[in-house]
């Protein structure tokens, strides 16, 4: 049976390819800054790979909240999701989409192929079971309280059942043995031939250099995908990426350099797109050891631990400037430390300020006016303009009487010194795909294992009310009260800067003029946001 | 060193470098960029009009400017400024520095290092020379770039460390050089002779083997010098090179790379012709010395 | 000799031991593959699986002989990025690698030995002045500039040339070859015109210095005494003697290229081993990593020997052994 769907999808593959040279106008080239390394879509949450695989799953609810396989959800109550599914979808091997196809993907994401996890394991460990209600309503039910469960399902890419052996009913549980007899390999995925969705895409060649070569999905449930084929290639040197829209090797490039983009506005043949993204750059301060790694004081305490040096460090940074003319104006200055647009965010916080005559006043007050050495520490190949950024805040401390040396690492080395915590004050981004909270539920928020909050607080902050609010906050089902303590909580570390904020940053495509794209705020490339004029 | 010495000493320098350089234009040119570019390297703190490691007198709102603009601060940016502020031909004179320390030291260390470790194998053979030269091998199969992140990640980042990343990539290729020049020399009969008056081995290798057999490296040395210059740039270019707050030149066309299609061309184009002037000078000179040295090469005609 | 050649297969083994214990040792230093694996959102309980689905829970020593021992049964273990067999990887890229270095190799050579063969003849002719001062000029760009400004010229202005990428490729033996399209061809330009620049330069001066010592060599006035034509001479007599330090500089040449094209690689996506040792690196990803400089390592050492004994042919003095 499975075979003969393979050699359907094959035919379908080889016809719409037949049909997209036909009308060659009607391809879309790609480039990505970074190689996808797979089509398993458990494997790697990273995002060139997801947005690879986007074109070729789908999930329940897309990153935007916007409805894909499931018209709808809500909490049945405190520990019981349910989903309605979308009726008369198909994976692309022509069988049906059910509900027993969102319990095998579940079993899937848990099962561990060759003894490694994928990447879900862990967030989906407070799921108890995943049932069948009826053809087009699943159940999700949960040991307590977890209210992030549907943002983390965002990630949950639907396969179909039908490329594994198994004795029906599926019945779920947490080891992915599900009763079922026989998964696809590793191989057979990484190698494409499983690669089995009901995305708008269907895959056509994938190598593991990255390159991927996809096709118009004729029988996807919308009216379908906007281009007959899409071809997906990955350029690292910003340079030669957007030297090859130039060039005419691809129509759309992403992460182009600011400076780049100016090359491009006197161009009628070419245009770019920026969207504020979800990412925010800040950063951490080490204010509760008693010795912040790499920052010193005349008097030998830890200056950061004084909430008016913390202060001051946040008044003495122009983000405007930094906005203006190190990031072209495509980063929007922050107010806190989520980008404020994001669902669950206040709005309605105030820009933070830059008052270096102020942030003066108040290192002298703390008894700091002089003597702040501090090593200032940056990956310097990770962020958007990320070390020039990092030399401009070194300027503005300086002015205001920090001796600053800077520390721009490769980000494998960075990364090993942050986990190793030697690092007093590091620069650092978040990107917020499940919303407001997620970064400083992780990186504030006292170590709480149960409700998963501190994870990364790298700044040893500990405040009793920004706990209690995040505590709260961990197991709140309903929407509304949960903005409120997130909201709350937010307030606090706005008021007490355990780090600083500094902009959210915008995702950009540079792409032919004849295209329009409506860019994603979730720092992915998918063919979809691009149309033709 | 009594007077005499010296004018004798200087005497054969002039000499040497009349018979080098004189009737050939070319080289001349040569060796008088290369002394420029050293004596602006050496002066640049007090000749360039601002000094970029002050992050006090940088000003991102600087940043960008076209050549000939005034800056905060009042001085005159000649060949513009880069996004963080700082005045290119400040930079590039500061940059010209570090490059220059840089490959100066690495070359100077790497060579004796190397000189002397050839010199070793030749004169000990068996174990030690095994060890050496294939401690070369070794080296020729390491990666830079690896070799500067393992510096980089164990000591943090520096000026020092890529010094000692080129170093290490310096010594190799001038142990088999010396070694092999050795071994020739010694096939001559005044090392058997001297082994048969019962000099200890240091003394032969110093005495005789080592002024005997180090001509081809010292020809090479220019050449080691540029490629030294070059390594250290790609090595910034990499990510893994000097700090950003203390540019080489390399750094610059590096940083200045991003811009390079947007039209501020000043800010790669202008480190970049000063870094391949200098290389070009040096080899220039490099050339010259090489052909001088060698009998076969001279032109004739 | 066979004493000699089995002393030295010895010798590199243990050269590739030493490799992979520095190297092994080196990437650890480097980073942490968990902290590059890892996403934002994994907790500490998440890192520690992911740590012994590795095998990076035991210490470093034990590591190590893990993986020497699944080495010597010739398994070279499976990238901690992409999943599969490091062997298989390095070889899926081999031929990207292989096509540009040979191509580079030989612009090199068919355009640097009949450039410095002239310019050893004709020493003081007003072209050959010009030729010596380019290739000069030549060496003198370093690399990565030199491969951004040949996009900038050739791909961005003149849009006559792909900036990066492979393009299509044409099997031949069941192996994908950019070679054989003429797409192919068209993105291998850039990139192998970079890597070839220095060759020429390089290839120019080798068979110059090595045309004006032949024509120094007594046999070689003898010919020109007897009365045989140039065009004779050049190809009788100086060919054949300038080839050998050619060839054997070549030999070394070719193993560079093929090992550390890692910059032209990486500036123009080219999906060689070069880049995969870059992005490798940059990973954390040590098992590609360790394998790939043990392999290469290896290559080098066999490239050394047989420029070893070519050396001992031309150079008899130059002994095996004390």
């Amino acid at each position: 049976m499975q075979i003969n769907y393979l050699k359907l999808a094959a035919a379908v593959g080889v016809f719409s390819s037949l049909l997209a040279s036909s009308a060659g106008a009607d391809t879309l080239r790609m480039a990505y800054s970074a190689a996808p390394s797979t089509v398993d879509p458990f494997k790697s949450s990273a995002s060139p790979t997801a947005s690879l695989n986007e074109h070729i799953y789908e999930a329940l609810v897309s990153r935007t909240d916007q409805p894909l396989l499931a018209t709808s959800y809500e909490w049945q109550d405190n520990t019981t999701l349910l989903f309605h599914l979308r009726e008369g979808v198909t994976f692309h091997n022509g069988a049906a989409f059910t509900a027993q196809d969102v319990v095998y993907s579940a079993c899937r994401m848990m099962y561990r192929v060759d003894g490694k996890k994928n990447m879900l394991t862990s967030a989906m460990s407070p799921v108890t079971d995943v049932k069948v209600i009826d053809d087009h309503t699943v159940a999700f039910t949960t040991l307590k309280a977890y209210p992030v469960l549907p943002e983390k399902l965002k990630s949950l890419s639907i396969l179909s059942a039908s490329q594994a052996d198994f004795t029906v009913p599926l019945q779920y549980d947490n080891t992915g043995d599900c009763g079922i007899t026989r998964y696809p390999t590793r191989a057979q995925f990484e190698s494409g031939e499983m690669a089995n969705g009901t995305g708008k895409y269907t895959l056509e060649s994938f190598a593991n250099t990255g390159d991927a070569d996809l096709v118009r999905n004729p029988n996807h449930w919308s009216d379908g995908g906007n281009w007959d084929r899409v071809e997906i290639r990955s350029v690292k040197n910003s340079g030669a990426r957007m030297a090859g829209l130039l060039a005419g090797d691809f129509n759309l490039v992403e992460n182009p350099t600011m400076e780049d983009l100016e090359s491009l506005k006197d161009d009628a043949a070419y245009s770019s797109t920026s969207t504020p993204s979800w990412r925010t750059i800040f950063l951490i301060l080490d204010v509760g050891s008693e010795q912040a790694p790499g920052v010193t004081a005349a008097d030998g305490s830890n200056p950061l631990a004084d909430l008016r040096v913390r202060k001051a460090l946040s008044l003495a940074v122009n983000r405007e400037a930094i906005v203006e003319r190190l990031m072209g104006g495509m980063a929007t200055v922050a107010s806190q430390f989520s980008p404020s647009y994001r669902e669950g965010a206040d709005p309605t916080m105030p820009d933070l300020t830059y008052d270096p005559e102020q942030a003066k006043a108040l290192l002298a007050e703390a008894g700091y006016a002089t003597g702040i050495k501090m090593e200032l520490n940056v990956p310097n190949d990770r962020y958007i303009n990320g070390t020039r950024v990092a030399q401009a805040i070194a300027q503005y401390f300086t002015r205001v009487g920090i001796e600053v040396s800077l520390k721009a690492e490769p980000w494998s080395v960075f990364k090993k010194g942050r986990k190793n915590r030697d690092f007093g004050v590091f620069m650092y981004g978040w990107g917020h795909p499940q919303g407001a909270a997620q970064m400083i539920s992780y990186a504030f928020a006292s170590r709480n294992k149960d409700l998963n909050l501190g994870v990364s607080n790298y700044s040893n902050y500990h405040n009793a009310d920004f706990d209690a609010a995040m505590e709260k906050w961990a197991v709140e089902t309903d929407k509304q009260a949960s903005h409120g303590y997130l909201q709350a909580a937010m307030q606090v570390a706005v008021d007490e800067l355990p780090g600083i904020p500094l902009y959210y940053q915008h995702s950009i495509w540079a792409h032919d003029s004849n295209l329009t794209v409506v860019g994603r705020p979730d720092e992915r490339t998918f063919a979809d946001m691009v149309s033709p004029k | 060193m009594p007077m005499s010495t010296i004018k004798r000493m200087s005497n054969i320098l002039w000499h040497q470098y009349k018979t080098i350089f004189a009737h050939y234009p070319l080289a001349l040119m040569g060796l008088v960029g290369v002394g420029l570019f050293i004596l602006v390297a050496l002066l640049a703190p007090w000749i360039a009009p601002q000094n970029p490691y002050d992050l006090m007198t940088l000003d991102i709102m600087d940043g960008l400017l076209p050549p000939m603009s005034k800056l905060g601060t009042g001085t005159t940016a000649w060949l513009g400024t880069d996004a963080v502020g700082r005045d290119i031909l400040s930079t590039v004179m500061y940059g010209l520095r570090i490059s220059l320390f840089v490959a100066f030291s690495a070359v100077i260390v790497g060579t004796i290092l190397g000189v002397l470790l050839g010199l070793l194998a030749a004169l000990k053979g068996g174990w030690i020379e095994t060890i050496i030269m294939r401690a070369v091998d070794l080296k020729v199969s390491f990666p830079g770039i690896l070799l500067a992140l393992m510096l980089l990640a164990m000591f943090g980042t520096g000026v020092d460390k890529v010094i000692y990343a080129l170093i290490i990539g310096t010594w190799a290729s001038k142990a088999r050089l010396t070694r092999s020049s050795a071994l020739s020399e010694m096939q001559k009969e005044y090392i058997d002779a001297a082994r048969l008056a019962g000099l200890a081995n240091w003394r032969i290798m110093l005495r005789f083997l080592l002024p005997n057999s180090i001509a081809p490296v010292l020809v090479m040395l220019p050449m080691s010098l540029s490629g030294a210059i070059g390594a250290e740039a790609t090595l910034s270019f990499l990510g893994v090179g000097v700090p950003i707050t203390e540019p080489s030149l390399g750094l610059l066309i590096a940083n200045g790379n991003d811009y390079l299609l947007s039209g501020k061309w000043w800010i790669s184009i202008v480190p970049g012709l000063v870094l391949v002037a200098l290389v070009l000078c040096i080899n220039v000179v490099a050339d010259r010395i090489r052909e001088h040295n060698n009998p076969f090469l001279q032109p004739r005609g | 000799m066979l004493i000699y050649i089995a002393k030295r297969m010895w010798q590199s083994l243990i050269l590739a031991f030493i490799m992979s214990l520095i190297v092994f040792m080196g990437m650890f230093v480097v980073g942490d593959p968990v902290e590059m694996l890892a996403d934002e959102d994994f907790t500490e309980q998440d890192k520690i699986d992911l740590a012994i689905e590795l095998g990076l829970d035991k210490p470093l020593y034990e590591q190590y002989f893990t993986f020497a021992g699944n080495i010597l049964q010739g398994d070279f273990g499976v990238s901690y990025v992409h999943n599969r067999p490091v062997l298989e990887l390095i070889i899926e890229r081999l031929p990207a690698t292989l096509e540009i270095a040979l191509l580079a190799m030989f612009i090199g050579l068919s355009i640097g030995i009949p450039m410095g063969i002239y310019s050893g003849i004709k020493s003081s002719s007003k072209p050959s002045r010009l030729i010596s001062f380019l290739t000069t000029v030549g060496y003198s760009i370093p690399n990565f500039w030199q491969a951004l400004l040949l996009i900038l010229v050739f791909a961005v202005f003149l849009k006559w040339l792909p900036a990066s990428g492979r393009g299509d490729t044409n099997p031949l033996f069941g192996i994908e070859w950019s070679l054989l399209s003429i797409d192919g061809l068209r993105h291998m330009a850039l990139p192998a015109i970079n890597l070839a620049i220095y060759k020429i330069c390089m290839q120019t001066r080798l068979a110059k210095s090595g045309t004006q010592e032949v024509l120094y060599q007594e046999y070689m006035t003898f010919a020109r005494a007897k009365g045989i034509s140039k065009q004779r001479i050049i190809r009788r007599h100086l060919l054949r003697n300038i080839l050998i330090p050619i060839v054997t500089i070549t030999g070394l040449e070719v193993g560079g290229l093929i090992a550390f094209s890692t910059v032209t690689e990486t500036v123009f996506a080219w999906p060689g081993i070069g880049k995969l040792l870059l992005d490798s690196i940059h990973m954390v990803d040590r098992p590609v990593v360790v394998a790939y400089l043990i392999l290469i390592t290896l290559m080098f050492v066999f490239i050394n020997f047989v420029v070893d004994v070519l050396y001992a042919i031309l150079d008899p003095r130059i002994r095996y052994q004390k």
